[in-house]
């Protein structure tokens, strides 16, 4: 770990000139993350899912590189609105396209932003991770604060059209940092899609910064074809009457991890949180830490948890919803289920409830399990084979996160790719 | 409601029904005895070790057990992983023996009683026959064996067992019910065998220093294919000042047999916190059947938050045989802290375990309290109701574990937690752990939060019922679930526990 540090830093010292905002909230991360320490494997939120699996993500990529056009793609057509980033950096011509295609959007890339003093973001910049390092330490996001010189910074003014794509594609297996950092206006909406289909071991922290009575739409579909480790944050403040809908679909066999901090600053936020996992093999681990904050009244929070696991898969769930003492009339859900197909699987999980408002209504609930076997004899009496009905069956339990998707062609996409991994 | 009541009355003895009625106190049981006690010196160490096992004349495998445990208590820290505050515990500051003087000849007749003692039993609600007998009156026989239903006690007076009523009747079904000192002397290859195989030595802090320290307890052995006729009860009580109680329990159904066994806890009210670490082991074996009821009433504390019992405590449960069965049912109302994680170890094929809980937590109560099913045989099936309820200022937290084994196939699990609040200045937490590890099993777990429906109340202030009655009507309705759980005669109490505890809740 001391060598990954010490390499972060020097890659600093090469960059370019820095605004002081940046450098010192740079700073501050290196500092705390010292004071801090990476997380032990019996660390509360590490306990089901060892911090060693993450150990290679997140270190600053080696620059200069071309960028090699990747053509295995897995969406035919490119959409309207993309950017890439190719083995973690940022394709400027993607960049440039989508500057000019999106006038709704104000748009930089992560260097650009940090050279500029006045940048909409330099009074942004970390407070939705502070925030949300609360409700306990997020080691691996301060490595990343620490580190990073990749990523977008987007303010969304008007609602675009059309979401907005986010490819991580790239061969080789580097350690990469990533940090996006979005704001939306008053009335606006974002629809922001992430693809991670490169062989990185990426660290992405997002912090999104919601004003009142804006939407935003997330989500992000981890490739079947993958193997590697990923771990990403996902750190948002909501204002007054905004929606966040954010939905994960993890298909790799690699370690993924989710972290993701939803704090409800004003009220009658409306957040969704919609999880789905496919693991096919030992390595495969899907771990999603949730921590929903509701801070004021009239709140409405949703959790929806899906995993399936088969030969020696694991899935962990740490989600909890806090209750501050504010938070009256706070309505707070939370559902996880497994699908356990054979003997080696493991469905891990803490549904946290922490309340101090006495007029809520919270719930949540959990199960595992495997296949009902009087609904796979219904199939299997319709003349369906086993196989077949199995898969039936499976489709349907991951059916309630898919049509959380809104974007029509996205959800068909994923469909698409389910059906492909269960194979 | 008055029809059970009266039916309920019948079978059971005045003195409970008395008692029943005037639980309307703010703590009823907030009285303390001047009593002259033979005190240990204060603080631990390997000498006070030394002088309990002196003081009951244990054997020298004992005094060795203990040492064991204290030399690794030593080396422990106190966990901090609860959601609860609390001063921290000076452990030196504490006695850790303290026994009636008057004990120490047997009284020949209830005059020569201390006075104190009989009065702290009469207060109680003990009846008198009783409580000569529980006083340890030389030939005191056991008359009032005609009663119905029959419940045995043992209680235990800060740090030792005063007394157990209906032990002849019970050993002629060879049935062993005692203090935990008297069956090391009377039998040790029982006590030698089992104790510290279900809470090891070195299982947690307090149950280390509970292994190193207990003075007293109740053991309760059940022979082979015998139904124990009656309810088997212990009674324990903190008497003296900055005194901890440490009681040890011990209770093996041997195969094909039945117990059902209570627990009541009362301490008097001072302004200066109290320790209680104590531990209770039950081993089912083949087809065995333990019920296990507590109603934990220990000094709270006062309004402010004030002194209170620290109550931590470890119980499990060892389902060891094939098809047995455990069943632990508590209503937590009293102590400042409590930490208390009943468990189940499901280690037989197709065994059982059950966890009913009410926890009530007021004031400044802070309880962190739950528990654990580790399913390792095949087919086991668990169930744990758990309603928490806070009001006032109070915390109140679900902590649990379901654990099963990829090897225990077949095995299901259903959890329920439900949590009431009261007033917005108190917290109701749920901190579950799920591990499932086989495909072949089935977890469910599904927990609510929420306050006193204003539709609900409204309906019984509109019928004349007064705010705080209906609170408590509601309440109850609430705990409906866990209270039937209970034995009759501790269903009834624990009723009016419920409604008591929450005195000055609403308004």
């Amino acid at each position: 770990m001391k060598n990954q540090e010490k390499h972060s830093i020097n890659k600093l010292d090469n960059s370019r000139k820095r605004s002081k905002w940046a450098l010192n909230y740079q700073k501050q991360c290196q500092e705390d993350l010292k004071k801090v320490g990476m997380p032990s494997r019996n660390a509360e939120y590490w306990k089901f899912a060892s911090p060693n699996l993450w150990e290679n993500t997140g270190l600053i990529p080696v620059s200069g590189k071309n960028f090699p056009k990747n053509d295995t793609q897995y969406l035919e057509n490119k959409p309207e609105y993309y950017v890439e980033f190719v083995d973690g950096i940022i394709d400027p011509v993607t960049l440039q396209n989508l500057k000019k295609k999106l006038k709704e959007c104000e748009i930089s890339n992560f260097e650009e932003s940090v050279c500029d003093q006045f940048h909409w973001a330099n009074k942004l910049l970390g407070k939705a991770e502070t925030k949300a390092r609360k409700s306990y330490e997020r080691p691996f996001a301060l490595l990343n604060g620490g580190g990073s010189s990749q990523g977008i910074f987007l303010n969304c003014k008007e609602s675009p059209r059309k979401p907005i794509h986010i490819f991580y594609s790239g061969e080789i297996e580097e350690k990469v940092n990533i940090r996006h950092l979005l704001k939306i206006n008053c009335n606006a909406e974002l629809h922001i899609i992430e693809h991670f289909s490169g062989n990185a071991n990426y660290n992405v922290v997002t912090e999104g910064f919601l004003d009142s009575t804006s939407i935003l739409n997330h989500n992000r579909l981890v490739s079947r074809f993958l193997r590697n480790s990923i771990i990403t944050h996902f750190f948002i403040n909501c204002m007054e009457s905004s929606v966040v809908k954010t939905i994960g679909i993890t298909l790799n066999n690699g370690a993924v991890r989710n972290e993701t901090f939803l704090n409800l600053e004003g009220s009658q936020c409306d957040v969704t949180l919609a999880g789905l996992g496919v693991g096919r093999n030992q390595s495969s681990i899907c771990d999603n830490s949730v921590f929903v904050a509701h801070l004021e009244n009239s709140c409405k929070s949703r959790q929806i948890i899906k995993n399936v696991l088969t030969q020696g898969a694991k899935a962990v769930f740490q989600g909890k919803i806090y209750v501050d003492p504010k938070a009256q009339k706070t309505d707070g859900y939370q559902m996880s289920n497994g699908l356990i197909l054979d003997e080696k699987s493991n469905f891990l999980v803490k549904p946290e409830l922490e309340i101090y408002a006495d007029d809520v209504i919270c719930s949540h609930g959990s199960t595992s399990g495997s296949l009902n076997m009087e609904h796979l004899f219904y199939l299997k009496s319709r003349g369906i084979s086993t196989n077949e009905a199995r898969k039936i069956l499976v489709e349907a339990f991951l059916e309630e996160v898919i049509e959380e998707i809104s974007d029509l062609e996205f959800s068909k996409f994923v469909r698409k790719e389910i059906q492909d991994t269960l194979i | 409601m008055s029809n059970v009541y009266t039916e309920a009355k019948k079978g059971i003895d005045p003195g409970t029904i008395d008692s029943v009625n005037s639980l309307k106190e703010d703590y009823k049981y907030g009285f303390s005895t001047e009593i002259d006690m033979d005190y240990a010196p204060k603080g631990i160490s390997e000498e006070i070790v030394k002088l309990i096992s002196k003081k009951n004349l244990e054997p020298e495998w004992m005094l060795t057990w203990r040492l064991e445990a204290y030399q690794r208590w030593t080396k422990m820290f106190e966990p901090d992983w609860p959601m609860l505050k609390y001063e921290k515990i000076d452990y030196q500051d504490q006695y850790y023996y303290a026994k009636p003087k008057s004990l120490k000849e047997r009284p020949k007749s209830l005059a020569d009683v201390e006075p104190a003692l009989l009065e702290t039993y009469a207060k109680l609600g003990i009846p008198l026959k009783e409580q000569e007998f529980l006083a340890g009156v030389v030939g005191a026989e056991y008359a009032s064996a005609n009663a119905k239903p029959k419940v045995a006690v043992d209680a235990v007076f800060d740090s030792v067992s005063v007394g157990t009523t209906f032990k002849d009747e019970l050993a002629k079904l060879g049935i062993i019910f005692c203090s935990i000192s008297e069956a090391i002397h009377s039998h040790p290859e029982l006590v030698r065998k089992y104790i510290g195989t279900v809470v090891p030595r070195s299982d947690n802090y307090f149950a280390t220093l509970n292994s190193a320290v207990f003075s007293d307890g109740s053991f309760v052995y059940i022979p082979e294919g015998v139904k124990c006729p009656m309810e088997l009860s212990t009674y324990f009580r903190i008497n003296a000042e900055n005194t901890g109680q440490f009681e040890r329990t011990l209770i093996i159904a041997d195969k094909d047999s039945q117990v059902s066994y209570l627990e009541g806890c009362t301490a008097p009210m001072r302004d200066t916190n109290q320790l209680h670490a104590a531990v209770v082991e039950l081993v089912a074996l083949d087809n065995a059947d333990i019920k296990y009821s507590t109603v934990q009433n220990w000094y709270p504390g006062d309004k402010n938050g004030n002194g209170g019992i620290y109550n931590f405590v470890t119980k499990r449960a060892d389902c060891r045989g094939v098809r047995s069965k455990v069943m632990w049912t508590q209503i937590e109302t009293g102590s400042a802290v409590t930490w208390k994680y009943p468990s189940c170890i499901l280690r037989g094929d197709y065994s059982q375990g059950e966890f009913y809980s009410v926890a009530i937590a007021n004031n400044y109560q802070q309880a962190d309290t739950g528990t654990k099913m580790t399913h390792l045989g095949r087919g086991t099936r668990s169930r744990i109701v758990s309603k928490g309820i806070s009001a006032g200022k109070a915390q109140n937290t679900y902590r649990g574990l379901v654990n099963i084994h990829p090897k225990a196939v077949d095995s299901r699990n259903f959890t329920q937690c439900d949590s009431l609040l009261i007033g917005n200045k108190c917290g109701a937490h749920t901190v579950p752990y799920i591990e499932n590890k086989n495909s072949s099993s089935r977890t469910e777990h599904e927990a609510t939060t929420s306050k006193i429906d204003d539709d609900q109340l409204f309906y019984c202030l509109q019928r004349g019922i007064g705010e705080e009655d209906a609170v408590a009507l509601i309440v109850n309705g609430f705990c409906k679930e866990v209270l039937q759980a209970l034995p009759m005669e501790f269903a009834l109490e624990a009723q009016k526990l419920v409604a008591i505890s929450l005195e000055g809740s609403v308004g």
